[in-house]
């Protein structure tokens, strides 16, 4: 389904998927964020013929990339669905197909998430703030602190702009700074929001089937020449 | 039925120009009309007494005239124009204006009790249709008049008022409708297409002759004059030498940028005119612009520098002088402004031309042959828009409904409409009630809703949200530009602001301002202390020179070709710079197509001259780069203008062995290749903005909105994603597509150079040197576009760009 980039941070093995997912190999860990599941019926409600085939694209694509990478345990990083009283079909579907794939499922609350816990099925756990794991700690939001830990996060949705004029590009990324690992929103729906280069170290491009890796130093001297 | 407006007249020492009292029988005749008189003529009184007298013969409660412009700012014009006899004859008539800037108190007064004549904009009054009762409202509605059609009719504003115009005549069967036109070059399309397709146009023109006298201010000195460039700054002294302190003077700029950076120039040229100098252009704060106009009026204001911005709107009766810096690129617009300068039916029109390049010259040149044959650019009405229909249809269902069976016919009087199929009008229905052609893909879809066999909105809060949009006009993301007190200055574009830093200074709005901050979408500045020549650039595409200039041009100069010594001022000015170029390389006739390729240290340079407008040679250079890389791949860099364009190659790329392979035109498969070959699909997406805008599917609110607008922000590259995915066949999408054919790549025109170019003699050159007319190509260059890379390989291409800095 794609070309993963692997590397080590902080001594763990980790890959970086271009369909928007981190991989943890030695511990069978998939991390997704940002899924907004029921986003297009919100807005379908609100006059916008938002269609919901997305969703059932999303859908897809996850379980086919846990199948892919034989994980056992699944890290929700925030946000799978848009609205936290709407129960969504697509939620619904969702729990349904992944059951029989025996895997440990982590939800990590997100700001657009709500009050689900009745509804699911033992094998998920709810976490309302963070959940460590390994050497680093799993939010939906940041923290700012000092002495912190490692953090990956999600809930900013992260896309970087690249190129000039007419000749320009915005694509979703992986960004990582000394302390911070961005996940790039894994929704079909979600739109993104442009980061600053001189605010990150690295960009790992999501392009689909590969990733392509980009220093934020180089981008930087790009933009100071024009 | 007239003498009480014939009485006003005589009270007023005037006569009534033989036009004005054939307008007026037409109107009493039952007949609808356009009047087509140049400015200062005594249009309006010409459209309305028809219907004043009627109303005065025959009193009757509730509105019986409607007086429609596009420009806010007019609309007070007109009330107290429409106020003057009203109040010194004593009429019983109230005249009333309702825009965006109408309080909501006055508005809810003119409801309950109508006026008589109402002056409104046609946003304005399709809000008024969007509200239960419109259909009493207007029941007694005789007369609709429409200012400026010839500006309206071209764009999407025509259709949404050609629709509204439908509506209102299927209201009132007996409504007459009159537009008030210019001089274009397809006056009776104009007429049919106000008149609607079941009614007949009367057309009514003053047979007064305006002289245009164009008159080109010559460079001092040839050698430093550009052959290439477009500030035109270096004709400032001659400019200063013939601009004068007393007289009060409109200068037209082409581009926003041109607008600061003269404004600039002349204010450090003369201080002591500062009080009486100012700029104007769209992107200034709108309060701003306004008070600049009203200064033009009263005459404290010499000089302005503007762009189109000051093309409409009414007459300023101080201006008595016109300058044109640049080409203005179509012959109607350096009409339309010269036209500023004379205020008396039979006044001359005058304007100063100041060349800002070499070309410049011939284009001016082509101008005045142009005139003199009495030829004019026609303004195509637009072709079924059906994000206009979308909106209209759901304003109706925000007010009274329509009945779907009855309503097609209604629609089709509308000439934008004329064609629109069943298909697609139950298209558009089934899309507004159920979202989508697939029920399960759109569970909670609503909008509109079906009772008895009318349509009507399915819920109070969509209407509300529907009325703040209504329009036609689409915003750009632009960033409002603010002092640190929140007072507006005007806006830029979110590209410029991004590469700002704290402390950076610019030019804006004809002030010096240092960059603070950016926050939610707006950008805080204050007054800087040190000066800057950094302005912004707005990317908004140029206009293209016109066909009608284009193939003018291309006669102008084959003539110069043939040493035909029936030559002007500016020829003459030009005839060294065409010396040179003959001596290079060589000037084409008018059965010749030339091609000039040049070797320098960036490559091997093509340069191709079709001469056919910047819009075309986009499309020319993307399709040939296409067909050389297919047959030999390489790495192309691309610039256009109007006169050619230019691919850049490594330096042992062989065009000449490509060329007759890449000229083998097939005019059938011309829109394939070309979609092909410009990346349509990322076009159309950003064309699809604003079409997804005017149709209402996204929700584009204000800042500072309630926080529920903001929630249903959503950009509308996602919908653009999920519609091509997922519903290719979708009506919007194709419109998006048409429009970027149609309007960006001028696909038709395009078609027509490409079949003339097949009949051209191939002139090949091998010119030592970049030439004069390949010279502003080189000029130009900005960055590279690729076609058929894959996204890898793009990034991959931008990397390695960034490697050599």
């Amino acid at each position: 389904m794609g070309k993963i980039l692997e590397t080590t941070l902080h001594g763990q093995k980790i890959g970086f998927h271009p369909q928007r997912v981190l991989l943890l190999p030695d511990l069978d860990a998939m991390l997704v964020a940002d899924i907004h599941l029921g986003k297009a019926e919100f807005m379908q409600g609100k006059g916008i013929p938002l269609s919901n085939q997305p969703h059932q694209k999303d859908h897809e694509r996850l379980v086919k990339l846990i199948k892919e990478f034989q994980v056992k345990q699944l890290f929700i990083l925030g946000d799978l669905v848009h609205r936290p009283r709407q129960n969504p079909q697509s939620l619904q579907r969702l729990i349904r197909d992944l059951h029989p794939l025996a895997m440990e499922v982590h939800w990590i609350q997100g700001n657009h998430d709500g009050d689900h816990q009745r509804s699911l099925p033992d094998s998920w756990k709810v976490h309302s703030n963070a959940l460590e794991l390994g050497p680093f700690v799993l939010r939906h939001q940041s923290l700012e602190e000092k002495d912190a830990d490692f953090q990956i996060c999600g809930h900013v949705h992260p896309c970087v702009k690249i190129g000039d004029g007419r000749d320009k590009l915005r694509l979703p990324c992986f960004a990582l700074k000394s302390k911070l690992l961005l996940l790039p929103s894994f929704g079909e729906l979600t739109g993104g929001y442009e980061l600053l280069p001189q605010e990150w170290e690295t960009f790992v491009l999501c392009l689909g089937n590969e990733v392509s890796l980009l220093e934020s130093s180089d981008l930087e001297r790009f933009k100071k020449r024009s | 039925m007239f003498q009480p407006v014939k009485d006003w007249f005589a009270q007023k020492n005037w006569k009534p120009f033989p036009y004005q009292q054939k307008a007026w029988k037409a109107f009493r005749d039952g007949k609808s009309g356009l009047i087509h008189v140049p400015t200062g003529s005594g249009k309006t009184y010409a459209a309305t007494m028809g219907p004043i007298a009627s109303m005065l013969e025959n009193p009757k409660k509730g509105l019986k005239l409607l007086y429609l412009t596009p420009l806010r700012a007019v609309s007070r014009d007109i009330e107290q124009a429409l106020r003057l006899p009203i109040e010194s004859q004593g009429w019983p008539l109230k005249v009333e204006s309702r825009t965006g800037d109408t309080s909501g108190s006055r508005k809810q007064k003119q409801l309950k009790n109508p006026p008589d004549i109402l002056i409104t904009t046609p946003e304005s009054l399709s809000v008024l249709l969007s509200r239960e009762g419109s259909g009493a409202f207007f029941s007694n509605l005789q007369c609709v008049v429409v200012d400026e059609w010839h500006e309206l009719m071209g764009g999407k504003r025509g259709s949404q008022t050609e629709l509204c115009l439908a509506h209102l005549r299927f209201l009132v069967p007996s409504l007459r409708t009159w537009m008030l036109s210019a001089t274009i070059g397809n006056l009776d399309e104009a007429a049919s297409c106000g008149a609607g397709t079941h009614g007949e146009a009367e057309i009514i023109t003053a047979k007064i002759n305006r002289k245009i006298r164009i008159q080109t201010l010559v460079p001092n000195s040839l050698d430093s004059f550009p052959w290439a460039g477009h500030l035109g700054l270096s004709m400032l002294p001659e400019l200063l030498e013939s601009l004068d302190r007393e007289t009060s003077t409109l200068i037209f700029t082409n581009t926003r940028s041109q607008c600061e950076r003269w404004y600039q120039a002349l204010k450090e040229a003369c201080p002591e005119m500062e009080d009486q100098l100012a700029l104007h252009h769209s992107s200034i704060d709108r309060a701003d612009r306004e008070a600049i106009e009203s200064r033009v009026k009263e005459g404290s204001l010499k000089w302005v520098v503007c762009t189109s911005s000051l093309d409409l709107g009414i007459d300023f009766h101080p201006v008595e002088r016109v300058v044109q810096i640049g080409s203005a690129k179509a012959v109607a617009r350096l009409l339309q402004r010269a036209g500023r300068s004379a205020h008396y039916p039979e006044g001359c029109s005058e304007i100063l031309f100041v060349p800002t390049n070499s070309l410049e010259l011939a284009e001016i040149s082509a101008i005045r042959r142009v005139l003199k044959d009495g030829g004019l650019e026609k303004r195509l009405p637009q072709q079924k828009p059906f994000d206009v229909l979308m909106q209209h249809l759901v304003t109706l269902a925000c007010g009274d409904g329509f009945c779907a069976e009855a309503y097609l016919e209604v629609i089709r009087s509308a000439h934008s409409f004329r064609d629109l199929t069943e298909e697609e009008y139950d298209w558009l229905l089934t899309f507004l009630e159920k979202g989508g052609k697939s029920l399960k893909a759109y569970p909670q879809y609503r909008k509109l809703v079906r009772e008895e066999g009318v349509y009507k909105i399915a819920g109070k809060d969509l209407a509300r949200l529907h009325r703040m949009s209504i329009g036609t006009i689409v915003s750009d993301a632009e960033i409002q530009i603010r002092y640190t007190n929140r007072r507006k200055i005007g806006t830029i574009e979110e590209y410029f602001i991004s590469r700002l830093k704290r402390g950076d200074v610019f030019v804006f709005s004809g002030r010096m301002l240092e960059f603070l901050r950016l926050h939610d979408m707006s950008a805080y500045v204050k007054p800087a202390k040190k000066n800057s020549k950094v302005v912004p650039a707005w990317i908004g595409g140029r206009i293209p020179i016109t066909d009608l200039l284009s193939e003018a041009l291309r006669r102008q100069l084959n003539q110069s070709h043939s040493g035909d010594t029936r030559v002007d001022t500016e020829m003459k000015i030009l005839d060294p710079v065409l010396q040179t170029q003959q001596r290079l390389s060589m000037i084409p006739a008018e059965n010749e197509l030339l091609i000039e390729q040049v070797i320098s240290r960036e490559g091997r340079h093509l340069f191709v001259f079709p001469f056919e407008g910047r819009f075309v040679h986009e499309g020319l250079a993307a399709l040939w780069s296409m067909r050389f890389v297919q047959r030999e791949p390489s790495t192309f860099s691309v610039s256009v203008n109007d006169y050619g364009f230019e691919l850049l190659a490594p330096v042992d790329y062989p065009f000449e062995e490509g060329l007759d392979e890449v000229m083998a035109a097939d005019p059938e498969e011309l829109e394939a290749q070309v979609a092909d070959a410009v990346n349509l699909s990322e076009l159309t997406q950003r064309r699809f903005r604003g079409v997804a805008q005017v149709a209402g599917l996204v929700f584009q609110g204000y800042p500072g909105s309630r926080k529920t607008e903001k929630q249903l922000q959503m950009s509308t590259s996602l919908l653009h994603g999920v519609f091509e995915e997922f519903e290719p066949e979708h009506l919007l999408l194709q419109q998006a597509r048409d429009e970027v054919l149609e309007i960006q790549l001028e696909a038709p025109r395009l078609r027509k150079s490409l079949e003339r170019m097949q009949n051209l003699n191939v002139v090949w050159k091998n010119p030592p040197r970049p030439t004069p007319l390949a010279f502003p190509l080189l000029v130009e260059r900005m960055s590279a576009r690729m076609t058929n890379e894959t996204l890898m390989q793009r990034i991959d291409r931008m990397k390695r760009q960034w490697e050599k800095y």
